[in-house]
Parts: C-alpha cells; structure tokens; sequence
C-alpha cells in the first residue's frame, strides 16, 4: 500500500469535505486493486463493477462495496496466513460474520482507535474497567465482536479490570471485583466499557448499593444493539442516566459509539451534539430504499461504512443493515469537520409476500 | 394493532357490527333472487364496465391485471372456467340427469369467507367471482394495510342490473388488523367455506381459526412458479410475454416465475442470445410497470443477492440501480430470493436434469417446448406437483382450478336424486 494512511499531525475530523475525498479516492483506487488482485471472492464482485465502470471520474459513492452479510456465508480474505479472526456477536440469528485480520491491519486499528478515542476523551492512559469476562479477550486466533470491541480500548489501559463473573443466569456482576478495582483505582479517573445491554444489566445489579465516587473525568464507553433495551422501554436519555448515577457523574459521560465487527478500528462516539463524526480515513454513506442511490443529508438510508484499515479481507467498504442519517457535512458546533451522521437501529424486516413463497421447499 | 374492524361495503346499515352484518348476511335470503345465467350475465357486464374509458373504476383502481379481470368476467370465459369441473353447467340451476333414473344439482355452498393476501391487488376479486355466481354469499376480508379495491367493483356492479344489485347485496367487505383474533373467529365461526390466500404463517392460523365441522377450506398457501423455454421455439413476443408474467406483481405472485430453465447449453449462442432478448425485454418492461418502491430490508436483499450469484460463479445483467436483475447460474441459488424482478435463468439440455430442480412447493410452470418435449415435461412434472402449464403471458392469469384444487366442487355442495322411471 502506497499511500500513508495516518498524517502526521493532522487529526482525525481536521480536513474538510472536499481534502478527504482527495485522500480518500487515492487510498480507495490502492484498496480496490490489493483486495481484487488477492482475494478471489473479491475479484469476481469487481470484474461485474468494472464491466459497468463508466469511464469518467467516479465519486467516492461509486466505488464497490460488500453488503455484510457476505461475511456469515462466504470466507472472504486476501492474506492467506498468520491470520486472525473476529466473529461477530450474532445475537439475532445463527450465523456469524468472520472477519479476518493479519498484524498490519490490527496495529491499523488500534493506531486509528486511539486517535479517535483521543480526540473525545484524551489520549492519557486510565485504569480500565471492563464489564465483561476476562475469557472474552483471551485467545491469539480469534476475538468475538464483544472481544474486539474491548480491545478496540485497550490502547488507552494503564490497568485491566474485569468486573463481570458467569453466573447461573449468563453474566452477572462481580461485586468483590468492582470494589477490589475501585479501591485500586483510588479515586483516579478511568474509562469503562460495556456491551450496552451488559452495561445495564450490572447496573440495575448495583441498584440499592452504596454510591461509588468516580472521578468526574472517568467516562463509560458503551457500544452494541439497543433491541433489548427498546424491548424494556429504556431509551438513550434513561440509560445514561441509570449508568451514571451510581458514579456521582453527569449523564454526558456516558457515551454511546457505533462500530461494527467488519470495521473494527474505526469506531463512532457520540460528540457533545449527539452526532457521529467519521475521521478522514474512513467514510459513511446513506443509501436511499429502493434504488440503493446515495442520500442527501436529513434523508434516512442503509449505512455504507468505508475504512482504509482492512488489509486482510475486502472489508474495506460494507452495505450494513443498519439505518442511518447524515446530518451535516463540515459544519457541527462541536468543531469536528466531515461527515456527521446519526445512527437509527437496524432496517426493520420487509412484510411477509403474500401468496408467494421465496423459500424453494 | 387495533381491534377495530371497518365495514368498507356491507348492505346492511352502516353502523352495525361485524357480528351483526354477518349475521344479517347469513339470514338475507340470497341464492334465490338470481339464478346463474342471471348472475353470469352480470359479471358480464361488470367486465364490459371495466373496459369502459369512462369507468370510475378505471379511476380508483390501479391497472395492473385489471384488463385479465376483465376478461376472467366475460361471461364466455367465466362460464368455461365453471363448465370445467361439471358435467353439465345447468345442474347450478335445476337437476340434471347423469344417469339412468339419476339427477345431480349444485347447490350454493353458504357462506364464503375470504382472507386475502396483498400481494396481489385484484386477488380477491377472482375467487370472489366465482364463488357469487355459484350462489354464495360473500365476506371478504381485506388486511388493514390493504387498499379497498374490492367495493368500488360492487358499486358499479349493484346499478348494472337486478342480478348485479343482488351479488353486491349478497357481499361484505371488512378490514381488520392480522391480530384481531376475535374478528377473525368471528368470521371463520360463520363461514361455510374458508378461503384462505397467504404465507405459511397466514393460512396457518386461519386454518387453526374454530369453524363448524363440515367447514370447507381452501387453501392458497405460499407456492413458488418457474418457467420452461426452448430458445428455439419462443419468438421475440412469447420472450416479451415470459417477461410481463415476471415483472407484473413484482414476483409476489404464486403464479410469478422466479426461475427460467432454458434449453440451451450456457456458452452457446443460443442462451447468449435468448439471455441478451430476455433482458432487453426485462428492462423495457421494468420502465413501463412502475414497481412498488422498495423498503430498505428489500432493497439491502437485490445487493445481497446480486452478490452471492456472482460469488458463487453466477453471471448478472442488472440495470445500473435496482429494477431488475437477470443472473445466470448452473443451478437455481435457493439462498437467493427471486423478488422484485429478480430472475435466474438456468441452462439445460436434457428435461431430465430439470425433473429434480422442481421444488416440492411449486405450483406454475409456464412452458413453452416443441410438442414432444412439451408432452413429455408435462406428464411428469405434473406428478411432480406443478399445478399449471401456462404458456409465457398467461402466468399470472387466475383460472379454476387453481393450485390443484376445483373451486367449483367445494363452493357448491352436490345433490344427487333419483328419478322416477
């Protein structure tokens, strides 16, 4: 790879629309031929794109992308050896997405992880709460989604606390380890992270104990679907809240950010506007029903997530499931340039057919 | 959901409830006020009306299948459709002799109640008419999401004429939400015949629904269509006509192929050109009939699809969004979903590697073959389970019977008598 994905001293939300697509379409041309020319799977999803290729300069909605459901049904890598895999969490259906990742790719995550994370919650290393198990990061071959999601902080961690324990039920909390990291933790800020579910439930289990003081710097970081939750009726503003509380903290330390398990690296906080800001080495596009055309700002659409960190897999630009909304490009309060989307939950399923049948019995 | 029930059409007062119009249904006196001849001619007129520029049907009613309707209603073809199933079309009207000293007569089953998928604007329409000129009274139920085009039909039809007054008379339209059980008990208590169209999940529960034990149900379940072709036997019409029946409905027929085997081996000539005419027509047509505009989990499913077909060695034609897609494969890719105007064309050269592809579910198979590989296909496919053999452009036509089942046989019940000597 010829281009130098991370400039020196420029930060990640620094350049504005226009820069970024030049950095971008230099850095996509470099990925399309490395994916194509090493992945098989992937060149024959290229071969129908080039085929149709219009020969003007294409814009950056132009370029392929994968709808990531590929990666549950196809193995689909460009480095063949010394490879890792993540799978995602799939808590809504059989099957797993396997993503693959070699070294490089890996120190490309954590190299973008930590300057987005950085550039929210300061680049200072903190004691790190984690509310899940240990066995979650444990393995050299493979990460679940979950696994990768706390790794994506690890960066950040001057001390690993795990304050989750198997219990009967699945996961519970682990109340002699949260005080034993507490006392260690000494009143110094620290970061915590949670699947948001996970992070709920070991919150409703500290409900009637006593309150723990954090310092107001600590922030709680939490990613993942909030199904659930809307099941319960808990919403965004009474979820932070719940979570903050028992901390003597204010709500705005709770900060949700989007990611997915085919892009892990590049993940989405929450700014102080309650919008999502995509650094210059990645870029997000909504995309309209029915045409699967790009969609203004202010108009829902699926979202197209592109990163320049895959190496080992064509994962590099993925069609999600999820729904989403450009609310502006260069212009949040907050200060941050490019793309600022929202994240709306998953695209609801279509309605039964009728009559016909597409399942072929 | 909502527990309301709308009465769309009911002859009855405006303000009575489901239970009241059904049971107001059931006492009316109907079957007797019009005989079939009278009822035939009026769908008759129904069918002329439709065709009319005039028509205030043609205003409120979208016009895809309205002109089959159309025809399905002319009183020669409506007749014939019947006259399939009985010996002799007069026994709807008086006893005729089948034997010596024996005479049958069909006799209005009762009550017909339709649950509707909405799938198919027109559907209801088709099983509607044949059961109203066999005599049946009718409750038609619509799914709330559904658009009423069955009542602006039966406004025409009760000023056409006596016999037109008395059908609409006989007919109640309602729409309620999928989860109001005691609507639906309501209506499958009464029901003399059930006619249920749907998914899995929908004829499922309404079979499950209580009803009176000599209850007749019919059953339009979830049925999947492919088509037959021989390149050297379809002309450049018979392909446009094979491409109308896909892309009319946006394959959410039953009856609408998602899968067309060709005889042709896949680098020949042949199949080249048969794929290029195809998908020529397949785009003039995708322009020409609007498509119901995708939601997000539809739209997400044609990139998915596009994508496994060619990961699995497939070729694709497509437009440059998402109208229409043509994938070319060795055998049908059950992991993708032919909607939408989404068709596999599958070679083969041999009608016996075609026999194992047809799944068990199938109902159409629209063929057109040279007259032997036509006779031969049919005669075993049919044992296979296909119900239909259309030729290209007659896919999508209603017809009785339908998936297999005689819907004059279970609407009517037969009364035999034995004559004096």
């Amino acid at each position: 790879m010829e281009t130098s994905l991370f400039l020196p001293g420029v930060g990640p939300y620094s350049m504005d629309v226009s820069e970024k697509a030049r950095f971008l379409h230099n850095t996509l041309d470099e990925l399309l031929s490395y994916h194509t020319e090493r992945c098989p799977g992937y060149a024959k999803l290229t071969a129908d794109w080039f085929g149709r290729r219009a020969e003007e300069s294409i814009a950056i909605a132009d370029y392929p992308y994968i709808p990531v459901s590929l990666f549950k049904e196809y193995e689909l890598r460009s480095i063949q050896d010394d490879l890792a895999v993540v799978q995602s969490s799939s808590t809504t259906s059989n099957n797993a997405a396997k993503i693959y990742v070699d070294k490089e790719s890996r120190k490309r995550q954590t190299r973008s992880a930590n300057l987005i994370l950085s550039d929210f919650i300061g680049g200072e290393r903190r004691p790190y709460l984690v509310f899940d198990l240990e066995s979650t990061v444990r393995g050299t071959k493979g990460f679940s989604a979950r696994g990768a999601a706390i790794m994506a902080l690890a960066h950040i961690a001057s001390e690993f606390f795990f304050v989750m324990r198997e219990g009967d039920n699945g996961l519970e909390l682990d109340h002699e380890a949260l005080a034993k990291a507490m006392s260690k933790i000494d009143g110094k800020p620290f970061i915590a992270y949670g699947f948001t579910y996970i992070l709920y439930q070991a919150h409703e289990a500290m409900s009637g104990e006593g309150k723990w003081q954090a310092h107001p710097e600590s922030v709680f970081l939490h990613s993942g679907g909030w199904k659930k939750l809307i099941e319960i009726a808990v919403d965004k503003p009474t979820f932070n809240a719940r979570v903050a509380e028992p901390w003597g903290l204010r709500s705005e330390r709770v900060i949700d950010f989007y990611g997915m398990v085919e892009q892990i690296g590049v993940v989405y906080p929450d700014c102080p506007e309650g919008v999502k800001h995509v650094p210059y080495w990645a870029e997000v596009i909504m995309r309209r029903a029915d045409t699967l055309e790009p969609a203004d700002p202010g108009e829902p659409g699926l979202i197209q997530l592109i990163s320049a960190l895959p190496l080992a897999a064509p994962n590099h630009s993925v069609l999600s499931e999820d729904l989403g909304c450009i609310v502006h490009t260069d212009g949040c309060p907050c200060g941050r340039s490019g793309t600022a989307f929202t994240f709306q939950g998953r695209a609801p399923r279509s309605e039964t057919r009728g009559c016909s049948d597409v399942v072929r019995r | 959901m909502s527990s309301v029930v709308r009465i769309a059409y009911s002859p009855f007062s405006a303000n009575e409830s489901l239970a009241d119009v059904i049971e107001a249904l059931q006492a009316s006196d109907s079957g007797t006020d019009a005989g079939f001849d009278d009822r035939i001619a009026a769908m008759d007129l129904l069918a002329k009306q439709i065709l009319a520029p005039s028509s205030p049907i043609r205003k409120k009613i979208p016009s895809e299948g309205l002109a089959y309707l159309a025809t399905f209603l002319q009183q020669g073809y409506l007749q014939g459709l019947i006259a399939r199933e009985l010996a002799d079309v007069r026994s709807l009207t008086e006893f005729v002799s089948v034997e010596a000293r024996k005479s049958i007569r069909h006799v209005p089953r009762g009550l017909v109640c339709h649950w509707v998928a909405g799938n198919v604007p027109l559907l209801p329409l088709f099983s509607w008419a044949i059961s109203v000129v066999l005599g049946n009274r009718n409750v038609i139920r619509l799914s709330s999401r559904q658009n009423d085009v069955v009542s602006p039909f039966l406004e025409v039809l009760q000023q056409l004429s006596e016999a037109g007054k008395v059908i609409a008379n006989e007919t109640v339209v309602v729409s309620f939400d999928s989860d109001n059980v005691s609507a639906h008990r309501l209506m499958s208590e009464a029901a003399d015949a059930r006619i249920a169209w749907g998914g899995q999940e929908a004829v499922s529960s309404i079979r499950g629904l209580p009803t009176h034990w000599e209850c007749e149900d019919i059953v339009f379940g979830p049925r999947v269509s492919m088509a037959v072709v021989d390149p050297a036997v379809i002309d450049a019409g018979g392909i446009r006509r094979l491409a109308t029946d896909v892309v009319v409905f946006d394959q959410m027929a039953c009856s609408s192929p998602q899968s067309i085997f060709v005889k042709a081996r896949r680098n020949s000539k042949e199949f080249q050109s048969f794929r290029d005419r195809f998908s020529r027509e397949f785009d003039t047509l995708s322009s020409a009939y609007p498509r119901h505009a995708l939601d997000f989990s539809e739209t997400y499913q044609i990139g998915l699809d596009r994508a496994r077909v060619l990961l699995d060695g497939g070729e694709i034609s497509r437009d440059r969004s998402t109208s229409w897609t043509v994938a070319v494969v060795d055998r049908p890719n059950d992991t993708v979903q032919c909607a939408n105007r989404f068709v596999q064309l599958i070679p083969f050269e041999a009608l016996d590697e075609v026999f194992p592809l047809i799944p068990r579910n199938i109902q159409t198979v629209v063929s057109l073959l040279g007259t032997d590989d036509l006779a031969e296909f049919t005669e075993i496919a049919a044992k296979l389970g296909v119900c239909r053999f259309p030729r290209p452009g007659e896919g999508n036509n209603f017809e009785n019977p339908w998936d297999g089942t005689g819907l004059v046989s279970r609407l009517t019940r037969a009364v035999m008598r034995t004559d004096n000597g």
